[in-house]
């Protein structure tokens, strides 16, 4: 049990993203029960657990979409706890949710425009943003102006990334990115948010494919009914991995 | 076959106005997710202050361009009060307060101004027919109505479609949790929405003041018409309220030259038929 | 909705301390004689139609004071009830001016819907009711109770039959007859249809319906038009009225087709205003500048109280309690003998000669044909600048021809049993 952190081993003072003892609710349902981890930049975490354990409502913690009564949330320092989801964002946070949550109507431009709009970015920074995010998925240059919400799956977690690398200057939240994608597409998928982290970007990255995730982060969560049960540097996690069959029940 | 061509192109008339209501109850709804019973009445107090201005002035000229104004701070005035706590809450308690405000609109304007009706007259400029080789000649103050119609429903719609407000909108009818995560002020939006609904509302009460008068009642018949045009038309679909608003115009007009007994309840029979054959409405998002 | 019905409490509760003030100040010392007279008036204080059933109240109101508070020796009180126009509201206002106000006369109504509420409870109590609304049915079976009903205003099919001869005659041939689409409507309707082929040449080529409320007429007037019809009777009253004409107007329908209102009140005359009303012509039981001595006394003492003549509707209460006073005077104070005393009864009160005939207890007064004036037509011939919106052109004497006989209402009621 040494991997479970004690009461105040915070993470390190520099982390972008740092969630101390988070107690959430859902209604009356107490979800979260004391969640502990940090994101320092250029880090990619992953936060693993089986169904119902608590990864996506510890990242909706953080964007202030559900009602957190205890602990902090810091984004640089600052506890976010109680701000609306647009202030959280403007933290340079960018957000993936579980199942993409595209527009439907919109075309792909517009939904970097509206990242653009809700990153605040004066109009003509407006291309910018959409270029650095064609940069990322040159794949999409060619649907611009298709509907969204009609690509493939895997062409829409990209817009999905995409748009949230418009807003997401400093820290991406993604949320079970891989589902129902093609293998060799999460992978993809999966490189670049290691990119991404290369490139000085903290990652919470939130997945049910542990292997993958394990491969590619460099700090690992488990969770398991609201609490983290498990925690380490990723290269030792993968070299010994019966904790899996433990937490993870694979 | 004249006749015919006359009952249609007056009930595209009559549509045209129910569809001006439409839209703007339409987009409350689909944004800000609650039915606005105060819709009705705020098109009333639109047509009050036109009233007002054209007494004052002579002509509803003035009225059509101060109006929108005055009910755009209206409207936000009212979202930034007393709308804004109804948030987060059932939806029932937004339908409520918007129908209490409906009765307490009501009986403001009838301290301020009676109860009996006031006078509003079309434009002097206006106040001829209108041949069209076919039907008989129309009003041209109907005509005009139409394309008053025209400019707004075509400016509303360039509106939502270029600008950034309209693309929050857009998106914010679909999934205003997503876009207040991708960083959105969707608060200012939700005010900015609300105002321009009870702007348009206002702008089909100048219009309508010289057609039917102005009275505190006015909108009571009107907005439950209106909701026929959004549930027919599909609710948060723009081109299905314009088009259901003109249906439902037509219809009426027919029925009324066959079997006028029937008339009246022409858009509830189209209504029942719409929700049991196709509940999404005619042009409604699956 | 709580709320509103405290306020309709709370404003009945007004009204009816109100009506306490009227009061006469009435004699000192007991006896059953000077008992106050208590009144009871139903009408519809809110609702669609307010403004009329505020100036029944102020009929009612304005005959107390014009009798200076007296029947006879007894005081007269007035209590006045808001039915808001729904026969459940009317019935159990009834009641409670039955059972706990004790009235001895009940009287009132704007709407068809209510009075026969009032009926109900009036003949089950056995207090005389005076009935104000235009309708077929109240002194009819199985409504009608000998005992208790009256009627006062006209019922629509008398108005029309003493109208259609003038629509037929000065108007056009070809009629074309636009009916409200409720019960009222299609009253009218069968009238029209009864009243107008049995003038010479005359016949209905068309009839739509609009319902009630209806603000958009637009799609009526191609249908008009294409009947080929040379006159309109418009059946529809107040708002709908006002959104008509001014379509119609629009249109140019009435300079083409001439249109007669079936309905006048001079609340929607005020809001039609001299243009819209020019070239049209109307019939009403009632309108202000009858040149008639019972007609101006009433006229004069709305205008003394509210600054402006009076509508049509405030008349009927006045007639009543003209009535009841009379009649309480003469002793008929029992509802044995108030039958006898109205049975047959001539009077010339404010709608001019008026019958209230035995077999059915039907008010027989006469109907004024109304030409619509121009503002400077009004100015030429000396009226008035504001209110002088019609001139009569013709009175209808009220007599047995245009209503229908006691005969063939004695033969409705032994159908009836």
């Amino acid at each position: 049990m040494s991997a479970v952190p004690r009461e105040g081993s915070a993470p390190p003072r520099t982390a972008l993203l740092e969630l101390q003892d988070v107690q959430a609710y859902y209604g009356l349902a107490h979800v979260l029960q004391g969640v502990s981890l940090g994101v320092r930049p250029g880090e990619l975490v992953a936060l693993l657990g089986r169904n119902g354990a608590g990864k996506t409502t510890t990242v909706k913690s953080i964007m202030g979409m559900v009602s957190v009564r205890g602990g902090s949330v810091r984004c640089d320092g600052r506890d976010v706890v109680g701000l609306p989801a647009e202030d959280v964002a403007q933290f340079g946070i960018g957000y993936v949710p579980e199942d993409r949550r595209m527009f439907p109507g919109l075309s792909v431009r517009e939904n970097f425009r509206l990242a653009a709009i809700g990153a605040r970015l004066p109009r003509g920074e407006q291309q910018d943003a959409q270029r650095r995010a064609l940069e990322v998925f040159p794949q999409l240059e060619a649907h611009l102006d298709r509907d969204a919400s009609r690509l493939s799956g895997g062409q829409q977690q990209m817009v999905a990334v995409g748009r949230a690398l418009i807003g997401g200057r400093r820290l991406l939240l993604v949320d079970e990115i891989t589902q129902g994608l093609a293998p060799n597409i999460a992978a993809d998928l999966g490189r670049t948010l290691r990119h991404v982290a290369d490139e000085g970007l903290g990652v919470l990255l939130v997945e049910q494919n542990s292997q993958m995730a394990l491969e590619l982060a460099d700090q690992v969560y488990v969770i398991d009914q609201g609490v983290i049960v498990h925690s380490g540097d990723a290269r030792e996690l993968r070299a010994d991995q019966s904790w899996m069959e433990q937490y993870l029940q694979l | 076959m004249d006749q015919l061509v006359s009952q249609l192109l007056l009930g595209l008339v009559s549509g045209a106005l129910l569809v001006l209501l439409a839209l703007g109850l339409n987009l409350i709804f689909g944004l800000l997710e609650f039915i606005n019973f105060s819709h009705g009445a705020l098109y009333m107090v639109g047509a009050y202050v036109a009233s007002y201005l054209a007494a004052a002035t002579g002509s509803i000229w003035l009225a059509l361009l101060v109006v929108p104004i005055v009910m755009l701070l209206v409207g936000a005035g009212l979202e930034r009060t007393i709308i804004r706590p109804m948030y987060g809450r059932d939806q029932v308690d937004a339908l409520l307060l918007t129908f209490g405000l409906t009765y307490v609109l009501i009986e403001g304007i009838r301290m301020i101004a009676g109860s009996g009706g006031r006078r509003v007259r079309a434009p002097e400029l206006l106040d001829f027919q209108v041949p069209l080789g076919i039907g008989r000649p129309i009003p041209a103050y109907l005509l005009f109505v139409v394309l008053v119609v025209a400019l707004v429903v075509g400016g509303l719609w360039l509106f939502l479609q270029r600008t950034d407000v309209g693309l929050v909108v857009r998106a914010g009818i679909r999934d205003h949790v997503m876009i207040r995560a991708l960083g959105v002020r969707f608060d200012r939006y939700r005010t900015l929405v609300f105002a321009i609904g009870v702007a348009v509302a206002g702008i089909a009460g100048v219009l309508t003041g010289p057609i039917t008068g102005v009275y505190p009642e006015m909108g009571a018949d009107i907005l439950i018409l209106a909701f026929v045009v959004v549930v027919v038309g599909g609710m948060g679909s723009f081109w299905g309220a314009v088009a259901a608003g003109l249906l439902i115009g037509v219809l009426v007009s027919l029925t009324t030259l066959y079997a006028s007994v029937y008339a009246g309840i022409v858009p509830f029979v189209l209504m029942i038929l719409v929700m049991t054959f196709r509940p999404r409405g005619l042009l409604g998002a699956t | 909705m709580r709320v509103t019905a405290a306020l309709v409490a709370s404003a009945a509760l007004l009204v009816s301390a109100c009506g306490g003030t009227v009061a006469g100040g009435g004699g000192g010392g007991g006896g059953a004689s000077d008992e106050p007279l208590r009144v009871g008036v139903i009408t519809g204080l809110t609702g669609a139609y307010v403004q009329l059933g505020e100036e029944q109240r102020a009929g009612a109101e304005l005959a107390v004071q014009a009798l200076d508070g007296m029947a006879g020796d007894r005081p007269i009180e007035l209590i006045v009830r808001d039915d808001q126009l729904k026969p459940d509201v009317a019935l159990r206002e009834a009641q409670a001016l039955v059972q706990e106000e004790q009235v001895d006369f009940l009287t009132g109504c704007v709407s068809a819907a209510t009075t026969l509420a009032v009926n109900q409870i009036a003949s089950q109590a056995g207090v005389p009711y005076l009935g104000t609304c235009q309708t077929e049915q109240l002194n009819r079976p199985p409504n009608y109770d000998p005992e208790v009903t009256y009627h006062l205003a006209p019922t629509p099919s008398q108005a029309i039959k003493a109208g259609s001869p003038f629509i037929c005659g000065q108007l056009g041939q070809r009629v074309f007859l636009l009916m409200p689409d409720y019960a009222f409507g299609h009253e009218q309707e069968t009238a029209y249809k009864n009243a107008i082929p049995q003038q010479s040449g005359c016949s209905v080529v068309g009839t739509a319906y609009f319902p009630l409320g209806t603000t958009d007429f637009n799609p009526y007037i191609p249908t008009i038009e294409g009947s080929g019809a040379d006159a309109l009777v418009f059946g529809g009253a107040g708002r709908d009225q006002v959104s008509f004409l001014r379509q119609a107007e629009q249109f140019g329908l009435t300079d083409r087709i001439r249109t007669f209102i079936s309905i006048e009140d001079l609340t929607f005359d005020e809001e039609l205003g001299f243009d819209l009303i020019d070239g049209t012509w109307a019939m009403a039981a009632f309108y202000w500048n009858v040149d008639d001595p019972g007609v101006q006394e009433y006229v004069e003492a709305f205008r003394t109280e509210y600054g402006r003549p009076p509508g049509g509707y405030g008349v009927y209460l006045w007639n009543a309690l003209h009535l009841i006073a009379q009649g309480v005077e003469e002793g008929a104070d029992s509802p044995e003998a108030f039958s006898e005393f109205m049975s047959g009864r001539e009077v010339s009160l404010a709608q001019g000669e008026m019958t209230v005939r035995e077999c059915d207890h039907q008010a027989l007064a006469p109907v004024y044909i109304l030409e619509g004036l121009s503002a400077e037509e009004a100015a030429d011939r000396g009226g008035d600048p504001q209110f002088g919106l019609r001139a009569v052109v013709e009175t209808v004497p009220g007599t047995e021809e245009y209503a229908p006989t006691c005969e063939e209402v004695q033969t409705e009621f032994q159908r009836a049993g």
